[in-house]
């Protein structure tokens, strides 16, 4: 054996299938992905077997290969390895070691109706479709080529959807859970009581709702000439945004409360009865493009039939729709669940193949389990239906179909930048490749990407570059090519009669051909970067720390600062560069950059504004103040940057090795809303994700020890406020002493935060009129006269507001305090409240927003489950003013203005709320002040917060 | 009342009990004069005579007044509970003149553990049974199996859900219990007091009422599942104006694949109307589709697809859909070149409702004048309104075709064209045709045959032009086809010199069998329809063209195809 092993190892095997494992630690994108495809592509890799899984180094891991059929090497070989070589076309499927996902489980109406062909109710399905999947996905699986277990890490939050706007039960029915083969059993018995009882209260909202057309159908039964006749017409108030955006948004929000450097996946069961309304298109396009930039993969469970012409009225699925999306954002479509409990074989299933394993091919053909099954045979299926539909009268065959599939040429162009770049840029906005090849005799590689955009377009672009890929060599030839039907190329095209949605949607399409154009040139604008000096020479001026740019007020457009030599070539060479830099969109940048983004809050200014928590005579509030605070953030961020772009809003590190010539920049970008804090960085394309996570890292270590500047010391009796009870990690050389005994210097400025806290944070509009309910903000919208603009803004900050009330776990409280003729001063109760803040910042909470007297305070909290040690919940603690309720009945005095002044009979109340994820798992490692909270799940932590 | 409308509704338990018979809708007062015979009968129910005993009730049975008298209700029970094995598929039973059909169901027994302590009548399985007349059709049948088995299912779920079907039972059971306490002079029948009190004896009423008076059901059981149902034989009957109309699924099925996205869809009912009383969860394409089609009516499916930004494919779901519950039809998409005729089943009488209706939506027209411009296959655009230059009158002109085509008054004519060169061999060809206009009224246009006596001189050019002929590959598959006669014929006509109408006319020439219509044509070749119009004229020598209803399908002449179904099955919905 050993004698032949140097003949055996030099005979190269090309591989057919390849394993990857990519590292947890920090995010592998698909760009990472695809630059290690490319550097490996037709070159020869040895491989060794693993004998674990453990202790894996590199980003990207091959942990097994499997041969092409006619390559078939010895067991020897098998065992100790071998020499492959990547092709174009071998199959490259990436694992993850930890994954989350989002099972929403859509229960809007339609499926409260019965299946006609198995005579079931849809809903009764629901459950099962997800005990098939989760039993299927958490099975360990033999890898393939291997003897290696693969058993990822999971964490599942399962949401129950309901349109229904009346429904305000939590959807929630787990967060954050880690399952396992072991307590998956557990696990859904669980999830099937909790979605049993939010179905019961579902279904007593809804037949509140029907009280009313029940009576009016009675009195209409008068015309019988007409065919429109046994179906009520309801008015029941939906969400706005009903369908399958609203459904897929809530599954993204789901997904950010989840452990970060995780595949991210949204798995949806549903009945399939799901669309876009016309209103919606743009919304939808914008989601689908949020969903393709964060590589989120959609999948969907369907359940119950297809379609069928007599279906229940109105209850067609949209499986086109549904499929389109799965393949847009590399997801999987299951037509039906198969049940693999029987199976013990331990290879990869099919929930394996669809939810775990990632490859570029799957975003082409989708993954759809009818398809790999055989069953597309059926009329029903799209495939077939539309064959039939467009089958010729005269011609028969394959090339029968009328309104073929064609093909247009849109544009060509040079781009002066590496492939790896282009590609990295196109995968980002969600192509794929398509294939690869090689040609002019291994000088020339070519690589076709597809973007899907619409169920019947395609966006093809084609990218050649010479061969090996060579990073000096910054020349690309790229072609646009547009595929769909005729009728849609013809539509696109020619301008002809249209009606309003037709018209948007051609413009839309051409819209995303003109922002690849724009794409692109910002790519090699961006790229350009290290190529000459004027683009990181710094100007005395500049390197001074004067910011390049400045914001005019009342103005988005930065403008160079005058305070420059304007007339300075050197500095309109570096400024010019810099521009578009500035202007990033940040919705977008990742596009460009590898971002990321780092969320505090800051220590607020002592002591408080008086009128915090009571009005002012005038009846206005004051706010929270971070001055202090924020300074000092910005003064950190200015001395650790290389330079200002624009003075407390952006800053720019240089990157590499040689400080002279950097190689790549840090763009750093606050968003305030204080005492909230979001720094987003954004690394350029092509930064190594080890030297992002260190700058990340060091940058981080800063903020966290970040402390107020010594001034003169003082009394330490007044007002001390705390530091943030569990955020430190360092082990503390001092005694811990409780927040309010801190001196102000000891103190840190900023809290960091793990979860996007600004994203669930609660803020209320104005205080709700009736506080024992819980009022939709968007009751207010028509209420006055306000632009469209307006309107717009607060639709979406009450629908924001909608989904997240059904998310978080929510509890409030009202304390009556004055009732009858007993006089409380306003004084007094200001005192209340004073002392209920205090008390929660001795615990460790911290302001987040306050608005109209309106006080919210966060907290982090550490949460332990069985396997999983480091779960954090955010604790949202808000108080508002002295609640006046009156006699009156609150749904006849719609005008907020008037309930002010009638304080005179009305009850004074205390109102306080606690919002809290409603994450899995037992509270732990809470500080001294907090310790009554150890080992409590969020529901006990939210009674806990109740206590004075 | 019509042959599909049902009888009856029963809800039939049994269980611990035994078989109860808990609720009927409607009453039927008559069947308490039969009551003595049936509490003779009700000690043998469990005896092997069964069978006898329905023989020897049977007598009174009759459907034909509407009322299901003679069966008792114990024997109704016993009939109509079945064993568990029989539970859980359909249920079909034919006594005499009348028919049960329901969908038995067994109920979960583990879930009634719990509450086993407290009631006292457990059911193990529950029958909903639709009675209907033996003579009704299968396809009614199974349009009934599928509104007893929603019903059924949402019933099976609701009781395990909330033991929503033990709690009514209950309700039932004391009712009947109550009212067979009492005296024998103040008893009376218990089903109108059940009714008011139990919500499933109220959603069964609906069921049957709706489906009688409409054809339609949309209910929610336990004010939870939905209920949705449609019996295409009442609703399409109801659709149109026109007199004895037979619609079964399977008709609507062929004119569903027959779509093409050339087609076109005509609402039936007022659009907005239809999206008000649309479900709360209804798809949103069909939103969508409702949207475009009420703002662009009478267009091709194809230009609502992209109007509507849904797939083809998808539009087809939609569009079936629509059809299917009868709230649109399928039409050619409106255009002035249309031929439309008076539809002969169409209600003409001077002063009947329809007429009406037509006065109060176009004051000043009269129905009548308007069809008698249809009395002969008439152009759209020769139309006196259209005539009239003015807007105002045209536009009124087509709201009131489409309202004419949505009742049904008029319908669609379509220009079918058949290669026929004038010779002697061409015997069996001209056999088929007249066959065909027999079956089909046809209004063929006589001034187009031309028969013209074979000359002689085709023979010298022949082989001239069928050397440049084979340039044209495809071509010469179908001059292939035809025999060489027929071939020289055609050849030598003088329309044929021009190489381009030649070629043009030989691409076309598989559609010349009377199977494909103008407006078909020009979709699969992509022609307008004045160069398909001058090509005709070119050759009208070897042509003939009529103008018929559109027919769904027809034996083909070139062999090719084997024809799918004979018959002329004239569709009202489908014009």
């Amino acid at each position: 054996m050993e004698e032949k092993a140097p003949e055996d190892v030099s005979e190269v095997l090309r591989a057919r299938t390849v394993y990857v494992l990519m590292k947890e630690d920090y995010r592998i994108s698909r760009n990472i992905r695809a630059s290690w495809y490319f550097s490996n592509l037709d070159t020869v890799i040895p491989f060794v077997p693993r004998k674990s899984l453990d202790n894996i180094e590199d980003e990207l891991t091959v942990l097994s290969v499997l041969p092409h059929e006619d390559d078939v090497p010895d067991e020897n070989q098998l065992r100790d390895g071998f020499k492959f070589k990547l092709l174009p076309h071998s199959n490259i499927i990436f694992l993850a070691k930890r994954y989350r996902i989002v099972f929403v489980l859509d229960l809007s109406h339609s499926a409260a109706s019965v299946d006609l062909r198995t005579g079931e109710v849809i809903l009764n399905k629901v459950i099962p479709t997800l005990r098939r999947c989760l039993t299927g996905v958490v099975s360990p699986f033999i890898l393939p080529g291997t003897d290696l277990l693969y058993e990822p890490e999971l964490y599942v939050t399962v949401i129950a959807h309901t349109p229904l706007l009346k429904c305000t039960t939590n959807q929630v029915l787990a967060q954050g859970i880690r399952v396992l083969k072991g307590n998956v059993e557990d696990f859904l018995a669980m999830m099937k009581q909790r979605y049993d009882s939010f179905e019961q209260n579902l279904a007593s909202e809804f037949s509140k709702l029907q009280l009313q057309p029940m009576i009016t159908e009675d009195l209409t039964e008068v015309s019988d000439g007409e065919t429109v006749c046994g179906q009520h017409s309801f008015n029941i108030p939906m969400n706005p945004e009903a369908g399958i955006i609203n459904l897929l948004r809530q599954g993204y929000f789901a997904l950010q409360l989840l452990p970060e450097n995780s595949s991210a996946g949204i798995c949806v069961v549903t009945d399939g009865s799901l669309g876009v309304t016309v209103t919606d298109s743009n919304r939808f396009d914008a989601l689908m493009t949020q969903l393709r930039n964060s590589t989120i993969a959609c999948s969907f469970l369907k359940m119950g039939d297809t379609y069928c012409a007599r279906a229940q009225f109105g209850h067609i699925p949209h499986v086109e729709l549904l499929q389109f999306i799965s393949t847009a954002t590399f997801g999987a479509y299951f037509s039906s669940c198969p049940d693999l409990t029987k199976d013990t074989s331990q290879q990869p299933n099919v929930y394996h193949k669809a939810l775990l394993q990632w490859s570029f091919q799957r975003g082409l053909e989708g993954f759809r389990y009818d398809l790999a099954h055989g069953l597309q045979q059926t009329p029903v299926h799209p495939t077939a239906l539309i064959n039939k539909i467009l089958a010729h009268p005269i011609k028969v065959g394959p090339s029968s179909v009328v309104n073929p599939i064609i093909r247009k040429k849109h544009k060509d162009m040079k781009l002066n930048t590496t492939l790896n770049s282009v590609l990295s840029v196109r995968l980002r906005e969600g192509y794929t490749i398509k294939d690869v090849s090689i040609t002019k005799g291994g000088k020339q590689i070519e690589v076709r990407l597809v973007l899907p955009w619409r169920e019947y377009a395609k966006i093809e672009y084609y990218a050649t570059a010479s061969w090996p890929l060579d990073p000096s060599k910054r020349q690309t030839q790229v072609e646009i090519m547009i595929e769909g039907s005729y009728d849609f190329l013809h539509d696109i095209t020619c301008s002809t009669r249209r009606g309003v949605l037709r018209t948007t949607n051609v413009k839309n399409f051409w819209m995303a051909l003109q922002s690849l154009c724009q794409a692109d040139q910002l790519l090699v604008h961006l790229q350009s970067f290290g190529s000459s000096p004027v683009h990181y020479k710094l100007i005395s001026s500049i390197a001074n720390g004067i910011p390049v740019f400045f914001l005019p007020p009342s103005s988005y457009n930065p403008e160079l600062n005058s305070q420059h030599n304007t007339k300075d070539t050197a500095l309109n060479q570096f400024a010019s560069f810099w521009n578009p830099v500035v202007n990033l969109d940040i919705k977008i940048w990742q596009k460009w950059m590898h971002s990321h983004r780092i969320e505090m809050v800051l220590e607020h200014d002592v002591p408080l504004p008086k009128c915090l928590q009571i009005p002012h005579t005038t009846g206005r509030f004051n706010i929270v103040q971070c001055r202090q605070a924020f300074a000092t953030l910005t003064t950190l961020l200015r001395e650790w940057s290389s330079f200002i772009l624009i003075e407390g809003l952006s800053y720019v590190k240089l990157l590499g090795k040689d400080p002279e010539k950097p190689t790549s920049f840090l763009l750093m970008r606050s968003i305030s809303k204080p005492p909230c804090i979001v720094l987003r960085c954004a690394f350029l394309a092509g930064t190594s994700g080890r030297n992002r996570y260190k700058t990340l890292g060091e940058l981080k270590e800063k903020l966290r020890n970040l402390k107020f500047p010594h001034r003169a010391p003082q009394k330490v009796d007044s007002n001390k406020r705390p530091r943030a009870g569990q955020s430190d990690a360092k082990p503390a050389v001092i005694e811990h002493r409780p927040p309010l005994q801190l001196e102000r210097s000891e103190k840190n400025c900023c809290i960091l935060l793990t979860k996007p806290v600004e994203q669930i944070l609660i803020s209320y509009e104005r205080k709700p009129s009736d506080m024992t309910e819980l009022e939709d903000p968007s009751k207010y919208i028509k209420s006055h006269s306000m632009t469209d603009q307006q309107i717009v803004t607060k639709a979406t900050r009450a629908n924001a507001f909608n989904t997240l009330s059904r998310y978080l776990h929510h509890q409030r409280w009202i304390w009556s305090v004055k009732r009858g003729k007993v006089d409380i001063s306003m004084q007094a109760i200001g005192k209340i409240l004073s002392t209920l803040s205090k008390i929660r910042l001795q615990e460790g909470f911290h302001f987040a927003s306050s608005n109209s007297g309106i006080v919210n305070m966060v907290l982090e909290v550490n949460m332990k489950e069985d396997q999983n040690e480091d779960g954090i919940c955010v604790v949202q603690y808000i108080m508002f003013p002295p609640h006046v309720k009156t006699t009156l009945d609150s749904s006849i005095s719609e005008d907020m203005d008037e309930m002010e002044t009638t304080e005179a009979d009305g009850e004074l109340q205390i109102v306080t709320e606690c919002w809290i994820e409603p994450q899995h798992g037992i509270s732990v490692q809470n500080s001294p002040e907090r310790q009554h909270w150890d080992n409590r799940t969020y529901k006990e932590i939210a009674q806990t917060v109740r206590f004075f | 009342m019509t042959d599909f409308d049902p009888v009856s509704i029963l809800l039939v338990t049994s269980g611990t009990r035994g078989e109860r018979l808990l609720f009927q809708y409607p009453n039927f007062e008559t069947a308490r004069t039969h009551q003595d015979i049936a509490k003779s009968k009700r000690r043998n129910v469990y005896s092997v005579r069964i069978a006898e005993d329905v023989v020897t009730v049977s007598s009174p049975v009759s459907s034909n007044t509407g009322t299901l008298s003679g069966f008792s209700k114990a024997i109704l029970a016993n009939l109509l509970s079945v064993k568990p094995a029989l539970c859980g598929q359909p249920f079909d039973l034919k006594v005499d003149d009348l028919r049960f059909i329901g969908f038995p169901m067994l109920l979960d027994q583990s879930t009634k553990q719990q509450t086993s302590g407290k009631i006292s009548h457990q059911i193990g399985s529950f029958n909903i049974v639709f009675v209907l007349k033996a003579s009704v059709d299968q396809s009614v049948i199974n349009c009934y199996f599928d509104l007893v088995k929603q019903l059924t299912g949402a019933i099976k779920y609701e009781e395990s859900r909330r033991q929503y079907l033990s709690a009514e039972a209950k309700i039932m059971i004391s009712i009947h219990d109550d009212i067979a306490s009492l005296p024998e002079d103040q008893m009376h029948f218990p089903y109108d007091l059940i009714q008011t009190k139990s919500s499933l004896a109220r959603d069964l009423r609906t069921a049957y009422e709706s489906v009688k008076d409409k054809g339609v059901v949309h209910l929610y059981v336990n004010k939870w599942i939905e209920v949705t149902f449609c019996l295409p034989h009442k609703v399409h009957s109801k659709s149109s104006a026109a007199l004895s109309v037979k619609v079964n699924p399977e008709v609507i099925q062929r004119c569903i694949e027959a779509l093409r996205p050339y087609h076109g869809v005509l609402l039936l009912v007022d659009g907005q109307n239809l999206l008000d009383t649309l479900s709360t969860d209804c798809t949103p394409a069909l939103n969508r589709l409702i949207n475009v089609i009420i703002q662009q009516p009478v267009r091709s499916l194809q230009i609502i697809a992209l109007e509507a930004d849904l797939s083809l494919s998808q539009v087809f779901q939609l569009v079936s859909h629509l059809v299917y519950w009868g709230k649109a039809t399928i039409v050619y998409p409106l255009c002035e070149s249309n031929v439309y005729l008076l539809s002969p089943s169409s209600n003409i009488k001077m002063n009947s409702k329809i007429a009406e209706e037509f006065v109060q939506l176009f004051p000043g027209r009269s129905l009548a004048v308007e069809l008698s411009e249809f009395s002969y296959p008439t152009k759209l655009w020769d139309t006196q309104d259209m005539l009239n230059k003015q807007q105002k009158q045209q536009e009124e002109k087509v709201s009131m075709v489409v309202w004419l085509l949505q009742h049904g008054l008029i319908h669609q004519l379509h220009t079918y064209v058949f290669l026929m060169p004038p010779l002697k061999s061409r015997l069996c060809v001209e056999d088929r045709t007249s066959s065909f206009s027999d079956v089909t009224s046809v209004n063929s246009d006589e001034s187009q045959i031309h028969y013209q006596s074979p000359s002689s001189e085709l023979a010298s050019d022949g082989s001239f032009i069928s050397e440049e002929i084979k340039g044209f590959m495809p071509m010469e598959d179908t001059m292939s086809k035809l025999t060489r006669e027929e071939q020289d014929y055609m050849l030598n006509l003088s329309a044929a010199k021009n190489t381009d109408d030649l070629r043009l006319f030989l691409r076309l020439c598989p559609y010349f069998n009377g199977l494909h219509h103008f407006e078909e044509i020009m979709f699969y070749e992509d022609l307008t329809r004045s160069q398909l119009l001058t090509l005709l004229d070119k050759f009208q020598d070897v042509l003939i063209t009529c103008q018929i209803k559109k027919k769904r399908s027809c034996p083909t002449m070139y062999g090719k195809r084997p024809a799918r179904n004979s018959s002329y099955n004239y569709v009202q919905i489908k014009t």
